[in-house]
Parts: structure tokens; sequence; C-alpha cells
């Protein structure tokens, strides 16, 4: 190794990665350090049903994306026609799933950097109200997917259909409840992040997430989910487990900022307050950093969406869960917006529904090369000034992101 | 030397992960307010997902969780070994390749050519269980672990007591629960050849038990195999046990032909 070049190991991230800084030409890559458990292998020749159970596997912080996108996958290739309360529910429980993870990386992997802790135990010690308060929000995602999903960590309940069992009506009004009386704490932990001091910059760049089953952009993509591997290239690096997206050989960004930067218009009440009143800037404001605070601010938004959600399924008298469908040979895509960004399942069946052909594309694939974009921005605005001030911030930049290693590599 | 209260020496635990989901840990994690309160009476070191401390050095317990495949786990995992007086398999890529495992070593090394192309070139092995490469004292199956398992066996660790292994299958849990037979409704559930110990996560809201936890040491896989090949057919049976069980002593009594 020259003098020029860094190579370290990243903590506090889903997965094992290692980062070179590349001082002479102010070039960052993050080289990934995984084994190869090839998923989209291992579901060949099962019957379609297997796919969402051995797909979940894939990543633990985000298991019920996966199972989420494979089952949309599989019912658009059957052509399943579900019920709203299906539907509804679902949302409810992606919405948990995102709120585990958000809190998750929120206080326990990115709160240390903005605080000056080692880690969330150091934060017990030193500020027990705040540790309070991000267990209490973990807790709650935990306990939507547990109730929905039937367990916090590789939910059982989702299927191809519907649900296998669905909770009690008394269940779902505790978790309305639930949902309800943390919504001042969720607003709170936008509060914490707006007033943190992020890093200075700008790199514009262009952000991409799914909405009813088409592909979007802030540079006008608007094609359908279908498209998706036309939308984006997916680049073999020699010597990495990991694929590199790239949209015309340059970097992309998806997840909270993304969706925030295209999607502020929709927000609900509370979470649109949040972003007008505490936040009080435009997204997108083309500084990563600030992916925290739309975590954040989304956080807010999946509790009123999933209230609102939980209500429908209470009041709807056609309690119809689970529904009939026929088995067929087809292909189908499906798309879930996971706490990271867009995750893609695409699969193909024969006729007896045995599962031919399968893809899967992670958010993180799709954000690794404009996360190396951005910290050579970095590196070059401060290049020269503090080595040790800049390997901090990149090691933050890649925290913010929120990168999970162990989904991009599958 | 570190002492925590009643002035007993403070255990030094390290957690690593290997390849895998992170699931185990997003459940240790969960743990929350009890993880604190091992952290009082314990040394917690080199938990790469929570925390920068990281330290070389003897550990008194070693939780891995994953399987060992690329050339840096294979290393990290014997390092470990040699640095710790207790290993500790956590979850079930740790204690059975996970399943991962499922594929084989043949469709592993022709599926690295569909998924990256024939110019890649892989550092890894095929995935195996931590057994394979090192000695293991004490295991924590699921997948993902069961958190009141988990914190049982902290809290005999923390009580210097031996944790007890679970000697009886899912279904045993199951119908503790009441729960309808799945298997009799016609489903492949191996809840009949499982360890027990999930508290019957998955048939308690109708999910059939994948095996998860293992094969049930003195189970009867053979009698459910020829049952399942009647009613599944032979390749589907073959599947179906060898989602979890592929790395397992049971399963390759049943399948001695190496995938």
């Amino acid at each position: 190794m020259s003098d020029s070049v860094l190579t370290s190991n990243i903590c506090r991230i889903e997965g094992h990665g290692n980062l070179k800084l590349d001082y002479k030409n102010n070039k960052v890559s993050l080289a990934i350090d995984e084994g190869e458990r090839l998923f989209e292998q291992l579901v060949l020749n099962h019957p379609y049903e297997d796919a969402p159970f051995i797909t979940a596997r894939i990543c633990g912080v985000c298991p019920t994306a996966h199972v989420l996108a494979s089952i949309d996958a599989i019912e658009t290739a059957f052509k399943v026609e579900v019920t709203p309360n299906i539907v509804n529910l679902r949302k409810a429980l992606q919405a948990g799933q995102t709120i585990q993870s958000h809190a998750l990386h929120l206080f326990f992997l990115a709160l240390p950097d903005y605080m000056n802790v080692l880690n969330a135990i150091q934060l017990h010690e030193e500020n027990p109200e705040l540790f309070k308060a991000a267990v209490a929000l973990k807790k709650l995602g935990d306990e939507v997917v547990e109730v929905i999903g039937g367990r916090a960590v590789h939910p059982v309940a989702p299927v191809v259909g519907g649900f296998l069992s669905v909770p009690s009506d008394e269940k779902l009004k505790k978790l309305i409840n639930d949902l309800e009386s943390h919504l001042h704490l969720a607003l709170e932990t936008v509060e914490l992040f707006a007033g943190f001091h992020y890093p200075t910059l700008k790199r514009e760049t262009e952000y991409l997430m799914s909405r009813n089953r088409r592909i979007i952009s802030n540079r006008g993509l608007d094609t359908p989910l279908e498209n998706y591997a036309y939308a984006f290239k997916e680049n073999v690096r020699a010597g990495s487990q990991t694929k590199y997206g790239t949209r015309d050989g340059h970097g992309f960004m998806v997840g909270s900022l993304a969706r925030l930067s295209l999607d502020h218009d929709s927000l609900q009440p509370k979470a649109a307050y949040a972003y007008h009143k505490i936040w009080n800037k435009d997204f997108p404001t083309f500084n990563s950093f600030h992916n925290n605070i739309a975590q954040a601010i989304e956080v807010v938004n999946l509790i009123e969406e999933a209230v609102l959600d939980l209500k429908a399924v209470l009041v709807d008298k056609n309690k119809l869960f689970r529904v009939p469908f026929v088995v067929s040979a087809g292909s189908g895509v499906g798309a879930v917006e996971a706490p990271r960004g867009t995750l893609y399942h695409s699969v193909k069946t024969d006729e007896k529904g045995q599962i031919v052909l399968y893809d899967i594309v992670t958010p993180t694939v799709q954000n690794l090369v404009n996360l190396e974009e951005d910290a050579s921005e970095l590196m070059k605005q401060e290049n020269g000034k503090n080595p040790e001030k800049l390997y901090k911030e990149i090691e933050m930049l890649v925290r913010a992101y929120d990168p999970c290693i162990t989904c991009s590599v599958h | 030397m570190a002492k925590g209260k009643n002035n007993l020496r403070k255990l030094k635990i390290a957690v690593f992960d290997m390849t895998d989901c992170e699931g185990c840990e997003v459940v240790m994690i969960g743990l929350r307010e009890k993880l604190v309160h091992l952290a009082e009476q314990t040394i917690i070191s080199n938990w790469r997902l929570a925390s920068h401390n990281t330290s070389s050095g003897s550990f008194d317990v070693t939780f891995i969780e994953g399987s060992p495949i690329s050339e840096s786990d294979i290393e990290v995992v014997k390092q470990a070994r040699a640095a710790s007086k207790v290993v500790v398999a956590l979850g079930s890529c740790a204690v059975l390749g996970g399943v991962q495992a499922a594929l084989g070593v043949k469709a592993w090394q022709k599926g690295l050519v569909e998924v990256y192309g024939k110019s890649y070139k892989t550092k890894s092995k095929p995935p195996r269980p931590l057994s394979y490469y090192i000695d293991v004292d004490y295991i924590i199956p699921g997948c993902p672990v069961n958190a009141d398992e988990l914190a049982d066996f902290i809290a005999s660790l923390l009580a210097n007591r031996k944790p007890s292994e679970i000697r009886y299958p899912v279904c045993l849990e199951c119908k503790a629960r009441e729960n309808e037979c799945l298997l009799l409704e016609g489903q492949p559930c191996l809840g009949p050849v499982t360890k027990g110990g999930c508290e019957a996560a998955c048939p308690s809201r109708g999910l059939r038990c994948w095996g998860c936890f293992g094969a049930l040491r003195g189970g009867n896989p053979k009698a459910l195999k020829s049952d399942f090949e009647k009613k599944f057919g032979k390749d589907r049976t073959e599947q179906l046990l060898g989602t979890f069980f592929t790395e397992q002593a049971e399963y390759k009594e049943l399948y001695p032909k190496e995938k």
C-alpha cells in the first residue's frame, strides 16, 4: 500500500465493507467483503411459495420488504387480484418494517456520529431519556411487524394471495393506539436530527423511486416497473461480490432522500409539518447527509399512514384476507419501497408454478456508485485540510446512506 | 481486571458476524433493556454492527453469527476460536450453514458463473456451518434465534450455569398452543423432526415448519421422508428436508451422495 492510499473497515453498517481513499486522485471506492450466498439460484426449481420465505433470509434488517417484493412479483406473474384489506394490511406491515429499520439506523448506527458517543449503550449512560425514545420507536416498529407479520424478524403470516392469519380487531385497535401515542416521539426525532450539524456537500444527482408500478426520477424518467433492467445497469467489478448500479454510466440515488425529493407533496399532515416547519428546507438539497433527516420525517409519515391503513381494515365489513388464484406459467416484476430504496424482485414460472428464473436488485446496489461519487466530491472539497477529519466525514457519509451490504450481496 | 457489581469479574463477550442476514444480531439488539442490563455485567467488544469499539486479545465468550464463506470469514472464525474460551454459534447460519448451504457445492460453483459471469473469480468457499472449520461449544439455533432462548442463554452464562439443550420437537410446543396440526392437513410440516425452542412461531400463524432449528437429535426423519415421498414426490421431499438440514448428519444419512 502506498502512503497516498488508505483502506479501512467500516463499523456500524449492515454487512462488511472497506473504504479505500486515494488521496492523490481524490477518489473513494467502497470494496465489499461478503460471501456469495446466491439467493437467485437457491429458489430455482422450487415451487413459487418457497420464494418469499427463502428470499426473506437475504436480510435480517429488511426481511419484510423482501417477502412483500417476492409476493408482488409472483402475484403479478399469476395475475392475482387481492382485496383492499390485503393491500392495506400489507402497507401497514411495510410501514412497520421501515420504522424498525429507520429507528435502528438513526439511533443505533448514525446518531453516535453526531452526539460524540461510541454506541447506543454509552448513549444510555449519558442521555437516558434519548435512549428511552430510541428504544420506544424501535419497539413500535417491531410491534407492528410482530402483530401483523407474526414475528419481528422474518415474518411468517404474509403469503402469495394474502395472509395465513390476521390479528384480531382488539390487537389492531391496540396497534392503532400505540402508533398514535408514539407520534410525538417521531416528531421529536425530526427535531433532534434537524438540529445536528451536517458537513457541507452539494452534488446534483438523479433520484429514483417507484410509484404506482412505475419508476420515476427528478430528471424525467417515467417507465413501467417491468423496464427496470433498462432504466439502470448492474455492473460486475473485479474483486467485489456486489454489483454496482449505474444510469448512463453515472450513479443515482434511491431511498428516503430520493422519495422525499420526489414525493414530499403527498406527506400526511404531521409529516408535512415536520418537513415544512421543523426541517424547513426544500428537498432536494443534494446533500446526501440529509438522508438521516429524510428518514426521520418518513417515520412520522409512516406512523400516520399506518394508522389510516389499519383504520380502513377495521371498518371494512368484507374481511377477506386470502384470495384464491390460479397457478400458471408467467413472469412478473414486483417492487417495494424498502427502507433503503426501491427493491425489485422478478420471477418467471412454468405452468406448475415452479420457478425457472429469479432476479433481485437491492437498493444498496443502486446507491453504491452515487455514494462513491459523493465521497470523492467530499474529498475534493476538503483534501489537504485534515485527513483524520476527512476520513471521519466520509465514514459518516457512508452511514448516512444506511447501506445494507448484506442485501447488496445476495 | 475489570470488576462488576458484587465485585465479580466482568465477562468479556465478543460478537462476530460472518456472511448472513444479520437477523440474529437484530434479535440481540431487540433485547433492548435486557441488553443494557447485560452490558452492566459484561464487557462487550468487537460488535461491529453496534459499536466502534474493537479489541483483539482474549474473550471469555464469543458469539459467532453467520456462515463462513468469504476468505476473511474463514480467517476470522479461526482467530476468534483461538482467542476465546467459549464459542457460541448464534443462529442457523452458524449452526447449520443457513438456507444458503442448501444449494450444495456443485450448484454453488455453477451459480457463481450464472450470477457474475464467466470471468468472475471468487475467493470464497461454499457455505458451511461453523463446525466445519472450528470447534463449537454451544449452539443457539433458529432463523432467526428466539429472543427468550437467547436471553436465557445469556442469563445462564452470567450465573455460571451450563445452558441446557432442547431435546423435544417443535410439535410439543405446537400442541401446547392447541394449534391445528398442519401435517394432518396435508402440509409438508417438518415439526416432528425439528428441534423445538421456537415456541412454534410459524405453525402458530399457519405456516408449516421449515426446520430452521435443525434436525432433532433422536428424531425419525427417515419415516417422515418416506411419508413425504408418497405425498409430495422424491424431488420435493429432498428440497423440503434440505432447506435447513443439508449439512447435518441426519440429512447425509438419508441422502449420502454429496450435492
